[in-house]
Parts: C-alpha cells; structure tokens; sequence
C-alpha cells in the first residue's frame, strides 16, 4: 500500500525516530515537519503515523490537542500571525490585527477570494521593531496597518506555496473518495 | 550501609526498605494520607498533590508519594498547615467537579466524597462558571465515562499503558479544558477494563454491569477466590444480604497470586450464584424430590454393584475437601475405588496464557484435583471430546461432578447429551440446559461462594472459600451428600 506520507517526510520522520531513547519523544519535531509539508495535521496523518511508524494515536493526540500552534483543520493558504504580546500590544498591534481581519473579510463579501487568514499570537522576540508579524515563516517588522494591507495585496499576486497546494490536492481527493 | 531507613511519622518510629517513599512508610505505620493519583501498583505520577505532609527541615510541604524516606526523617501528617494544605487542593479538584453525588453510581466509595466529608467542608469560593465536558460517553462494552466527574489522576491512562500495554486512553488538551479520553471511535477492548472502575478514585469510569443496580452500602464482601480459571485471583464477593442476591467481584490484592487486578471474565462469576439461573431441588427423571430420598436413590442404585461398574466424572471445579469425600465414600461403599474418569471441555487449550492473569485452563482447582487423585492412588481417564472411554466401560452407574461455571464448557450441552446415553447418571450440578432434562438423576449442588474448602491453583498457591448461607437452604455441597451417601449404605448394612 501506498504510503500516506512523501518519500521525503518518511525520511524525516524516521530520522527523528531513531534521533531520541523512546519513539514518544520525536512526536513535536514529527508533527512540525508533517505540518510544514501537509499545511496541517489530519486525523489521517494521525492514524497513518499509528499504521507505518508504529506511534499510537493515543501519545500523538495527546501532544497534537495540548499545543495550540499545530493546525487541526486546514488552513488557507497564508496566515498573518501579528504578535499581541506587551511591546507590539503597546504599538499598536491590536489596530493592525483589526484592520487586516476587516481588509480580508471586506474582500471576502465582495466575492474575491483572498488566500488569507490573520491571527494574534504570543511574542515573536524582536520587541525592538514592534509590532512584529510573520507571513507564513517570513518575519516582518514595524507592521502598521497600512504595512498589514499591502503584504496581503502582495502574497495574494504570488504563486501559492507548495504546502498549501498540497494541502488543497489532498482536500480534493479526500472529496472525490466520498 | 544498611539497607532498611528508620523515620519517624507523627512521632511513632517506622523501619522501612531504603528507596520507600513517604507513603509506603506511613502505610505501614497505619498512618493515613489522603491520596488521588498515587496507587501501589502503578508507578509514580505525583499529579494530585494531595498527599502533602510536613517534613522537619523542609521549607514547603513535600508530596507523600514521591519523597523517599531517609534516615532519621521527622514526618508530620496532623499538623493544622498540612490540614489547610489538604482543604485547598480539595477545593482545586472541586472547581468543575459537577457535585452530582445523589445520581453518580461511586458514591459510597468515591474517594473523592470521602475526602470531602474528612478534610473538606467549606463553602465553595469560586465566581466563574464551572467547565462543562463531555458526559456518559460510551467508551468500551464494560464502561461508561464522565469526563466532568474526572480529577485527571492519570490512574486509567497509566494502567492502559503499565498493566494492559493497551495504551487506550490518553489525556487531550489542556489547563481546565484537559479531558480524558480514547482516540475518536476507538473504544477499551480488552479483559481487564473493569479494573478501570476500581481504581478510578472517583465516578468518572462506572461499570455498566453494576451502575445503578444496587447502593454499595447495602453489599457485604467476603473474602474468597475467583473460580474463573486457573489462576485462582483472591477476590471479594459483593452480596445484599437481605436479598440474597450477588452483584460483583472484585479484586483483593494477594501479592503471590494477581497482585492488585482480576480479568473481566471473572466478574462475570456472580451471575451463576443467583436463584434465578440455578436448579432449586433434585431431579429424579423429570420430578422434583427432597435432598434425602435423591441420596437413598443413589444408595439403592450403588448396593451390590462391583466397584469397576461405578464410573465417577470428575471437573476441576470442587474443592480438594469434595474429592477426598466423595472418593473415600466411594471407597468405604464399593470396597474399592470406582473408575475415575476426568472431564475437560473440548475446545480448552489449557496451556494458554493471556500474558497478566487469565489462562486457559478454565477450571480453578485442577492442581488440587489431581494431587489427590495422586494421593489416592488413582489413574483417571481424561474426556475430552471422545466419551468413548466412558461409554466401554459401561457402568451400570455414573456419578458425575459437573462443571459449577458452565459457561467455561462452551461444550457442555453436547457432554451431557452422551451422558444421557449412559445407564443410571447422577449429575451433581446447576445445568439448567435441556440435555440435562434427559439424566436419570439431578441434584443442585454448593457454589464456590456458600462452602467452605481449598482451590490449588496452576502454581500450587492453596487459598480458602469462604462460606455465606446458601441461596437454597436444601442444597448440600458434595462432600455432604457422599457424606449421606456412606451413612445410608452403612445403615443399610
């Protein structure tokens, strides 16, 4: 049977199996890489784990449901993670969260379709150019509304990442199957 | 350096193994300390922080399971500092704890509520609405789950992983929202989940055959042996008294025999103690009669018949005390001892071995029957499957001590119906299977829970039953009707 993973990301895996005393231990590293090719972490991923590498669905659904930044459900393609952390809090990341969750959902109800989704996490450590955001892993400093807006306006002209067209590839299949 | 510590608990001196912890100290100096997540016969998870006590020289008060004792360590567990210590991580584990003891089938024996009702009673201090979780979720055949009734000890999720290896049950997500559960549609498959009701310290896993059937502090327990298989676990057997009905087993722990659990299948041996699934008086060819004239049939059939006419079918399911009687009866009766023949299920692989506790030879006194078989000088023959043995030896009468489980001879309806072939059979046993309608004679017998007597089991540990008044005041045990059986045919004489 097929494999439910890449060729590549079973090396990964495997590698980080045999990296740690007990196969527990590689969970986090696994299900990052997992995330960085599949865009987020399928209950089908979970079980394929159990099935070809031998780690219950038990241990990883501990981890998986205990951390927050591990995606349960497809995302879109990009996320703008501004940080609300005290430094950006005080510079204004509050307004610039606002302001690009209206700028998407505006679009949105005009019928355009942005490949976006804005989220506020914790601190991002460079406190000295808050706020601070990140595009997918791209960091970005001094990230003003105006900033926010233009950096949606630009990644949305892009060539989608190869994650997110994976993960919408796998979403169609899952689809035509039922 | 020595291998044993000496501290001291509330002042009274207690020597322990070095490496002990706090609690096993305390334990054996009869001190208790209040404890959720701790259990002796799983590892340490020190997650409850409820056992706290007060060392001298410590700072902080320090967890009674996970500190070990050293020499000379001064322990306190009475102080007022541990008691308010106590009182407040009560009122932690109360915060979303829905309080709906009057409905939730543990109370009466909810750590939990104990706790409450020793060190507890306040009034709550909390503003925020409590958490709301999933409830009565069906999560295997034998359990059912509140999660809002669960203090998150760990205790299930490490006997999954430490005792089954079946690892089922996991702890997902977090902070107040940390739940426990099994993977989505995945349920608990496997012998030994009723022993996740056991210890579960408070109602968060019920066991479906039990909840709601009966209150706990109706139930008198008495200390006996599981006849399940041959691993003889040490249990106690739960009864209303007053209604004389049998509810449950559960595990006693007996560190030479099933340390602190008992497989699922032994739980099961309470169903056939009840009057409902038993045969009430003898069976002389379809009609009922006393105890006394079912035993002068006997006497009469037996008189002058030569002892190699007699067949005696014996299963390992009577105690040692039986064998010796029936077989010294026997002897003193006939001048010599009947053919003695041994009767096994058919589809028993007596040599299995589920790897914890259950094995496949379903009788529990199989050892203790054969050792005095051994002492009697007896060669039986075994019946398992071919009753062709049996059949050539063509007894003119055959005494057949029949399975007490009947539910470990998945066979059983077909070995009775070669017995019927035979001439006059006398079956001493509860079957109340048709085949069984067809036997010349027979007579209810004791069930392990009302005699008294031996169980060897596969590693020759000897434990005792305990007798409680029987079900049905007529019915004798087996060694009171050979008992019978040699008085009249003396009397005869």
């Amino acid at each position: 049977m097929a494999s439910f993973f890449s060729a590549g990301l079973n090396e990964t895996i495997k590698g980080y199996l045999g990296r740690y005393e007990t196969k527990r231990s590689s969970i986090l590293p696994i299900l990052h890489a997992i995330q960085d090719e599949n865009d987020w972490i399928s209950p089908e991923a979970v079980q394929a784990l159990e099935a070809e590498h031998g780690l219950s669905v038990i241990d990883v659904n501990e981890v998986l449901s205990f951390y927050t930044m591990y995606r349960k459900a497809p995302p879109k393609p990009y996320r703008l993670e501004v940080c609300g952390s005290i430094s950006c809090w005080l510079n204004g990341a509050d307004k610039t969260i606002s302001d690009a969750k209206s700028y998407i959902a505006q679009a949105e109800k005009s019928g355009q379709s942005v490949p976006f989704e804005c989220h506020k996490v914790e601190c991002l450590g460079v406190c000295g150019y808050a706020p601070v955001a990140l595009v997918n892993k791209d960091r970005y400093l001094n990230v003003t509304p105006e900033l926010a807006r233009k950096l949606i306006d630009d990644y949305s002209k892009k060539e989608l990442p190869a994650a997110a067209k994976k993960c919408a590839a796998d979403l169609a299949a899952r689809a035509a199957q039922k | 350096m020595s291998n044993q510590v000496t501290l001291s608990i509330n002042n009274q001196p207690v020597t322990v193994p070095a490496g002990s912890t706090i609690i096993e100290a305390a334990q054996k100096a009869g001190v208790s300390v209040p404890h959720f997540c701790w259990h002796p016969g799983l590892s340490i998870a020190g997650v409850c922080r409820f056992c706290m006590v007060k060392v001298e020289g410590m700072p902080k008060l320090q967890i009674a399971c996970n500190t070990p004792a050293t020499e000379g360590m001064k322990v306190d567990t009475l102080s007022d500092e541990v008691k308010e210590t106590h009182k407040w991580a009560l009122e932690f584990h109360l915060i979303n704890h829905p309080l709906d003891c009057p409905i939730c089938d543990q109370a009466g024996e909810c750590e939990l509520q104990n706790y409450y009702m020793k060190v507890g009673k306040y009034q709550a201090q909390m503003e925020d609405q409590k958490v709301l979780k999933p409830k009565a979720l069906d999560v295997g055949d034998t359990l059912v789950l509140d999660t809002e009734r669960c203090i998150l000890c760990s205790r299930c999720v490490r006997f999954e992983d430490e005792v089954t290896k079946t690892s089922t049950l996991g702890i997902f997500n977090r902070g107040d929202q940390a739940t426990i559960g099994t993977y989505p549609e995945r349920k608990i498959k496997h012998n030994y989940s009723y022993n996740l009701a056991d210890i579960c310290p408070v109602g968060a896993f019920t066991a479906k055959d039990f909840r709601f059937k009966c209150r706990v502090w109706f139930l008198k327990e008495t200390k006996t042996v599981c006849p399940g298989c041959s691993t003889g676990c040490s249990v106690n057997l739960f009864q209303n008294s007053s209604q004389r009905e049998y509810y449950r087993l559960k595990p006693r722990h007996n560190a030479e025999v099933n340390g602190h659990w008992m497989c699922d299948t032994g739980r099961t041996m309470y169903e056939h103690l009840n009057a409902s699934s038993r045969l009430a008086s003898p069976q002389l060819e379809g009609q009922s009669i006393s105890s006394a004239a079912a035993m002068q049939a006997v006497t009469d059939a037996a008189k002058g018949l030569a002892a190699d006419k007699v067949a005696l079918v014996l299963t390992a399911q009577f105690t040692n005390e039986e064998y010796v009687a029936s077989l010294s009866a026997l002897k003193s009766v006939l001048k010599s001892a009947p053919k003695v023949f041994i009767w096994r299920d058919e589809s028993e692989k007596s040599d299995d071995f589920d790897g914890i506790l259950f094995r496949g030879d379903r009788n529990p006194n199989t050892r203790g029957m054969m050792d005095v078989l051994k002492e009697h000088g007896i060669t039986a023959t075994v019946l398992k499957g071919d009753y062709a043995p049996l059949a050539a030896a063509a007894p003119e009468l055959t005494l057949i001590l029949a399975p007490e489980v009947e539910s470990a001879y998945p066979n059983l309806a077909k070995a009775v119906g070669r017995f019927s072939e035979l001439k006059k059979t006398v079956y001493f046993g509860n079957a109340l299977t048709d085949s069984a309608k067809k036997l010349w004679l027979r007579i209810p017998v004791k069930t392990f829970a009302e005699k008294s007597g031996t169980f060897v089991n596969f590693n020759g540990v000897a434990q005792k039953l305990k007798a409680n008044p029987a079900v049905f005041a007529n019915v004798k045990g087996v060694d009171e009707y050979f008992g019978d059986l040699s008085r009249l045919a003396q009397s005869a004489v």
